[in-house]
């Protein structure tokens, strides 16, 4: 990205002359910064920026916010925060073992239906072999 | 004065939101003039039930007109569909989605609705006011016909002139108010700040006005001041009442707006009106809302912007021209100008039918 030096802009109706910032200081660093926060162009079909969009949200952050302009009311949230985290705790711990046994099952699923297919080809094979047996001897 | 009832109708009815405040001051222009009017709501804050009646509910007459509040998606504009009576629309302008896919995916989705109803709605309405060229343009590009411009109407004080005062070489005391939202570009100003703060004005400090109502994006924010070593000097006020708002526009040497998108940007008339000179981009509405009597930039790189902001405190001549067109451009929007003008245009657009 081009430094700029100094800019032309208007005011009052006329031109100002920007001049460039004394002792040029690096910025590389706070435009890097700057273009991490840009926002994310999803045009449709475009499986790459949707995935970046649920990448930005798929981190769950349980801890509901407790800034108030109401001290009394800050505090309110962090005592509720506080007396219902064991029960949402466990809750999440219960939801996650109960994803990961939903997908230990989907996978043993999917395991014993590739058996029951390969059996069954492989009975389909038996019988197709009997079959031509049959119309050799017969 | 008489004619055909003007009611109106807004999807969320808030006290101390821009367009809750215009609504309730256009029913009071109307009513002053002698139009019936009543405002139809979906959902309103509690302090404003007495206000207005629920939409769905409403009795009106055939020759009466509407006149719909467009910001957000809403049922309110199907229901509208279906109507007999004349429809007129003020636009109050929908952000581009694409600002808040990243941050807020539902807000985002939310406004593409809203898009798609601004559409729908353009072959039922007679005739529309915007807030600003810009949106006019966008009322058009969506099929709209009759278009005007308009004055938003909102709280002004009586002008405060501060030509005498100066920008300080060192630690000029920056300002915006505007909610965090991605739109509003506020990493744009801590990135300005932080340039600043590493070249002529190491004690430059930023406050930002504004509710966290995307809460993701705001915390970015506050991660960016800490990375770019500026969160000392960066204040995150949040919402404020308006006496701490009134302060925020009194202690501030400059307002630094550098928004991508904004359907007017009252902040910058209402700094004006505090004797604030404002830099801002020349992005969306603000340059037109902001005309000659700000610093206008092309370009929001860091660099460009402490620049700006650091030639305003060498330069006290234009500072003291900035604050005095400031004046005038915020005297064009008192609500003792912009309230007949608007009534006027209003009156012509129920009257055309």
């Amino acid at each position: 990205m081009p430094v700029p030096t100094s800019a032309v802009v208007r005011a009052l109706g006329e031109d100002v002359v920007l001049e460039p910032l004394p002792g040029a200081p690096d910025l590389t660093d706070v435009r890097d910064a700057l273009e991490r926060l840009a926002p994310v162009e999803l045009a449709p079909g475009d499986v790459r920026a949707a995935l970046a969009v649920v990448a930005e949200h798929a981190t769950l952050n349980p801890y509901a916010a407790l800034t108030s302009r109401h001290p009394a009311i800050a505090r309110l949230k962090l005592v509720t925060r506080k007396l219902t985290f064991f029960v949402a705790h466990s809750l999440a711990v219960q939801v996650t073992d109960l994803a990961h046994a939903l997908l230990v099952a989907g996978a043993a699923t999917a395991d014993r239906l590739e058996l029951l297919e390969e059996e069954n080809a492989r009975l389909r094979h038996d019988l197709d072999e009997l079959r031509r047996r049959q119309g050799t001897t017969s | 004065m008489s004619g055909p009832a003007i009611h109106q109708l807004v999807p969320s009815f808030v006290p101390g939101d821009a367009i809750g405040s215009h609504v309730r001051r256009v029913r009071r222009l109307l009513q002053d003039a002698g139009i019936e009017s009543r405002t139809f709501v979906s959902a309103a804050h509690p302090d404003l039930k007495n206000e207005c009646e629920p939409y769905r509910r409403a009795s009106v007459k055939a020759d009466d007109v509407l006149l719909y509040h467009l910001s957000c998606s809403d049922s309110m504009a199907g229901w509208l569909l279906s109507q007999p009576q004349r429809l007129l629309v003020d636009y109050h302008n929908i952000t581009e989605p694409r600002w808040f896919d990243r941050w807020a995916p539902l807000a985002a989705h939310d406004m593409r609705l809203a898009r798609l109803q601004m559409g729908t709605l353009a072959s039922r309405t007679e005739a529309a006011v915007a807030h600003s060229r810009f949106s006019a343009q966008e009322l058009e590009a969506h099929g709209y016909n009759n278009v005007e411009v308009a004055p938003l109407l909102f709280a002004l004080p009586a002008g405060v002139d501060r030509t005498d005062r100066p920008v300080p070489e060192r630690g000029a005391r920056w300002l915006f108010v505007g909610r965090l939202a991605p739109n509003k570009c506020q990493q744009a100003i801590i990135g300005a700040l932080a340039a600043a703060r590493r070249g002529p004005d190491p004690d430059a400090t930023l406050t930002l006005v504004g509710g966290r109502t995307i809460g993701p994006f705001a915390d970015e924010l506050q991660r960016l001041a800490g990375e770019l070593g500026v969160a000392a000097a960066v204040r995150f006020a949040d919402h404020v009442p308006d006496a701490e708002l009134e302060a925020a526009y009194r202690d501030a040497d400059v307002f630094v707006c550098l928004s991508r998108h904004e359907g007017f940007g009252a902040p910058v008339i209402e700094a004006m009106a505090r004797g604030v000179p404002v830099v801002a981009l020349r992005a969306a509405a603000v340059p037109e809302t902001a005309g000659d009597a700000a610093l206008v930039l092309d370009d929001d790189d860091p660099a460009v912007v402490a620049a700006a902001v650091c030639h305003l405190a060498t330069h006290s001549d234009l500072v003291a021209g900035l604050r005095r067109a400031g004046l005038e451009r915020a005297a064009q929007h008192a609500p003792g100008r912009a309230g007949p003008a608007l009534l006027r245009q209003l009156l012509d657009l129920a009257g055309g039918g």
